[in-house]
């Protein structure tokens, strides 16, 4: 039957009071509530008689509108009259509904605006490594460091015969020599931190003649040192010229 | 930074950046102060949409930013990827999400009043499209969830920001349903 589609085809109790609004060509506002309220429990009746499921929230909404229509029909005595905010909850949220089916239809029209822009989303932006520090260390480093070196070479062998050489003569130890041979192992390794550097000096001639190549190296920028944590490194220099002149024979 | 150097700068760091960036944001990486940052920022939007030769612009979502492509060059960019297109909100999705626009933030129980029948389905289906979004919930029994739309809600329906949604008068019935005259039987019916 045609009638029971229709009864059953309201969208909630909001509905059925839309619909009754309408038919008697009342504006929202809660005179137009009392006026309806005979009719919607009528219709709520009805839909009862017809067993159709009739959910809580038909008769939740009925009980508030007799409330509110027993109220404005009493002489008003209690204060703390809420049937006053019961209705504006009511017309407030007729009118809300209003405002989604219009809105509804601008939405359906309105959904495809921003859809012919692509975005970006985030990236994860690479970053080059950071460099590690290759400020020239200070000269103070460098010497602590020639000095702990120094330090483990004397304690390293018993003194070799050649320490003894000094009292007599002293050992020709080549600056020039040592510079060289630091900048083929660097050419190889590419980087050699400072204890390794020192690692086969035998003895404290050698290790000063080394520290004076450091020296000297750095000065020119065929070497450059940096410390990375608690090590110090070398590593070449830009400049292209990496042997000494002789002038520095120890 | 003069001006040329910082609509550079803007447009690299938008760029660089892919999703939005907030106009605080922009301030604090090149120096700048808020009202030159923001006025810097409308000329370039009127630029990049007047000159025929760009095929990107600049739009704003509340205090953010973010690059896009022109829609003239939807076509073109749309055949680069096999991808599937953006997706069609349902009817009830449209009522859900009109519901929260007006009224953020909102809970559950109130869009299902409002709308009159179970909004389950079409409010997961719009968290989903990233379209809506748990902002809190409301001092009451319960403590329900209140929903809001997001960012992602402006992108798509191409608004700067929520005050931007079309005003309108709800006091106004637009839905002219023809069914009301068979309603009058029922009526008759009922009495």
């Amino acid at each position: 039957m045609d009638l029971t589609f229709k009864l059953s085809s309201f969208e909630g109790s909001l509905d059925l009071l839309e619909h009754l609004i309408k038919k008697n060509k009342l504006n929202i506002c809660s005179v137009s509530l009392i006026a309806i309220t005979d009719q919607y429990i009528e219709y709520v009746n009805g839909m009862k008689e017809m067993n159709l499921e009739v959910s809580g929230e038909f008769l939740v909404v009925a009980s508030n509108l007799l409330y509110i229509k027993s109220r404005a029909l009493l002489p008003k005595h209690d204060e703390d009259d809420d049937a006053e905010q019961i209705a504006r909850d009511l017309t407030d949220a007729l009118k809300k509904r209003r405002l989604m089916k219009t809105v509804s239809e601008i939405f359906k029209q309105k959904q495809f605006d921003g859809a012919l822009n692509f975005y970006k989303l985030a990236e994860e932006l690479d970053f080059p490594p950071v460099k590690r520090d290759v400020e020239q260390v200070s000269i103070e480093r460098l010497t602590e460091a020639f000095m702990t070196v120094l330090e483990k070479t004397e304690r390293k062998a018993p003194p070799p015969k050649s320490n003894f050489e000094g009292v007599v003569g002293r050992e020709k130890v080549s600056v020039k020599d040592r510079a060289d041979r630091l900048i083929s192992k660097l050419k190889d390794k590419k980087k050699l931190s400072f204890t390794s550097a020192f690692k086969d000096v035998k003895s404290k001639s050698e290790a000063v003649a080394l520290f004076l190549a450091i020296l000297e190296l750095l000065k020119m920028s065929s070497l450059v040192a940096y410390g990375e944590g608690d090590e110090l490194y070398f590593k070449l220099g830009k400049s292209k010229n990496n042997t000494l002149s002789g002038e520095f024979d120890g | 930074m003069d001006k040329i150097n910082l609509e550079a700068a803007i447009e690299g760091i938008l760029f660089a950046s892919g999703e939005s960036v907030a106009i605080e944001r922009l301030c604090e990486v090149t120096s700048c102060s808020k009202a030159a940052m923001r006025q810097t920022l409308e000329k370039m939007q009127a630029d990049y949409e007047q000159d025929e030769r760009r095929g990107i612009k600049l739009v704003r979502f509340e205090e953010k930013y973010q690059l896009c492509t022109k829609s003239e060059y939807y076509d073109c960019i749309r055949a680069l990827n096999e991808k599937k297109g953006k997706v069609t909100i349902s009817n009830a999705g449209l009522e859900v999400l009109s519901i929260i626009a007006y009224n953020q933030p909102v809970t559950r129980s109130t869009v299902e009043f409002i709308r009159g029948v179970n909004s389950d389905g079409a409010m997961n289906k719009l968290v989903e499209l990233g379209l809506i979004d748990e902002v809190g919930r409301l001092d009451a029994p319960g403590r329900p969830i209140l929903y809001a739309t997001t960012e992602e809600f402006l992108r798509c329906f191409s608004l700067e920001s929520l005050n931007d949604l079309p005003e309108v008068d709800s006091d106004i019935d637009i839905s002219g349903k023809s069914e009301y005259s068979q309603e009058e039987k029922l009526t008759d019916y009922v009495e």
